[in-house]
């Protein structure tokens, strides 16, 4: 299952990234936007950005949970780790799924970094959940020099 | 009415103590549009550095509302007496309180350093950049804390928009200035902040005479940020260990070279006829007496060509080559006891 969504995860990547290419026209500007939903979920998964143009990166991961712990940690592709974070809700790991849980009880991490000479290649974010139950959305944007 | 004299200045000292923590507070002004941003500011305990990207509803210790002018107080009076990093925050409509933006536009936090005797301010100046500029005024500790973080953040500001190997070489003189803050600084937790943000992972294994030298310059630190620092840094340990094991080896070294020099000196005052055998130290008598191999030989029962044999083995035993070097031979002490 979680196999199944790193893929969907990463096909949508690539096809949101190849639209770009398919108009013929230099690139301008590539756009990657990703949701993934989980519960309860252990097992750790990983994104990976392809930045191989020149031009600024822009990148906003943003994630709440409703129970557990999750930390994403994103890395440039010589493996440098660039930003991180971390969030946790502890409280309401015993709480039955059919609870609906209220705002305040709810915790959001939030990373926006913008790298205006971004090292080429692949970036990775890493998620690493512990029994997290919650959604990570991912977005991404690139300005070409051309 | 004696009594009352007496009494007055301590009475005196302790109004006067509890007009200083009345003063210790930690007051704010920032401008937020409230259509945007709950006017509630929070404030965390963070209680190592890896912690400051982390964000959870245990770690929120208060909350204070921020009023129609943009003011804010929080009470000092339940925090730590040593100093401890604390982080304010605030949070979108939105968004839940316990919510973390990390860059951008948007970025939602500040830190600062504070004890329980703290009088701290924190103005925001009105920049587009919003709590990023804030500015943490009225314990000393927070200058250093900013210089350290305006230190780390030219990397972001010049770096990139180099070569990759100039990055490299920014990057690497910036945390060895890092590092000079560190090794020069009198606050211990910003000595140690300083460090966390010099890339020390990567340096420590080169550079760990420096991280000794650090550690021991602040051994008697058992805060919660020294002790996970402590857990990063094998090599204190591992050296204290080596070193363990160093001692230990040259103690064993010394021990049996001392035992070795014991015994062979030991030896050398051991007396020479012990090598000899009974006839041959009954014959070495007999010498000493001045008889000759003849008078050995018709003493001793035994043939003359024996007696040769056995005066042979004694000088080659006692390293000797005549009767003159046995009557020569200093047995006064040697020979006592045999």
């Amino acid at each position: 299952m979680r196999n199944l969504k790193s893929v969907l995860a990463v096909m949508s990547l690539i096809l949101l990234s190849g639209l770009n290419f398919v108009k013929g026209q230099p690139p301008k500007r590539f756009d990657i936007s990703t949701r993934i939903q989980f519960q309860v979920q252990t097992e750790n998964s990983e994104i990976k950005l392809p930045v191989f143009q020149q031009g600024s990166l822009t990148l906003m991961i943003r994630s709440t949970i409703f129970e557990g712990e999750l930390t994403i940690e994103l890395y440039d592709a010589k493996g440098e780790k660039q930003a991180n974070f971390f969030i946790a809700n502890q409280a309401l790991l015993s709480k039955p799924d059919t609870i609906k849980k209220p705002i305040s009880e709810t915790v959001k991490g939030e990373i926006s970094k913008k790298f205006d000479n971004p090292v080429k290649g692949e970036w990775t974010v890493r998620i690493i959940p512990k029994n997290a139950g919650g959604f990570l959305e991912i977005n991404s944007s690139q300005n070409s020099k051309q | 009415m004696n009594i009352f004299k007496k009494l007055l200045p301590l009475i005196l000292i302790s109004l006067s103590s509890q007009i200083g923590k009345s003063q210790s507070r930690i007051e704010g002004h920032i401008i937020i549009d409230t259509t945007i941003w709950t006017p509630v500011v929070y404030m965390s305990l963070i209680e190592n550095f890896d912690q400051m990207n982390s964000m959870t509803n245990e770690m929120i210790i208060d909350k204070a509302s921020i009023d129609s002018m943009g003011n804010f107080s929080f009470s000092t009076q339940y925090f730590p007496e040593d100093d401890h990093l604390f982080r304010i925050h605030i949070a979108k409509r939105n968004d839940p309180p316990a919510t973390l933006t990390i860059g951008g536009k948007d970025e939602n936090h500040v830190f600062f350093i504070a004890n329980r005797q703290s009088k701290i301010l924190l103005n925001d100046i009105g920049t587009a950049d919003f709590l990023k500029d804030v500015i943490v005024s009225g314990y000393s500790p927070n200058k250093n804390f900013r210089e350290i973080n305006e230190i780390s953040s030219f990397i972001d500001s010049t770096g990139f928009t180099s070569s990759i190997i100039k990055i490299d070489l920014i990057r690497n003189a910036i945390n060895e200035k890092l590092r000079f803050y560190a090794d020069t600084c009198s606050n211990s937790l910003v000595s140690l902040y300083a460090l966390y943000k010099s890339q020390y992972e990567k340096n420590y294994p080169v550079n760990q005479q420096y991280y000794n030298k650090f550690l021991k310059k602040w051994e008697n630190e058992k805060s919660s940020y020294f002790v996970e620092f402590k857990k990063k840094i094998p090599l204190s340990q591992n050296n204290n260990r080596l070193s363990g094991f160093l001692i230990i080896g040259v103690g064993l070294i010394i021990g049996f070279l001392s035992c070795f020099a014991y015994f062979k000196l030991l030896n050398k005052d051991q007396n020479p006829l012990h090598d000899l055998s009974v006839q041959e130290r009954k014959i070495f008598a007999l010498i000493m007496e001045g008889k000759s191999n003849k008078e050995i030989s018709d003493i001793l029962l035994i043939g003359l060509s024996t007696v040769k044999s056995h005066v042979n083995s004694i000088y080659s035993k006692l390293g000797i080559n005549s009767r003159k070097d046995v009557l020569n031979l200093n047995l006064d002490k040697k020979t006592n006891g045999t």
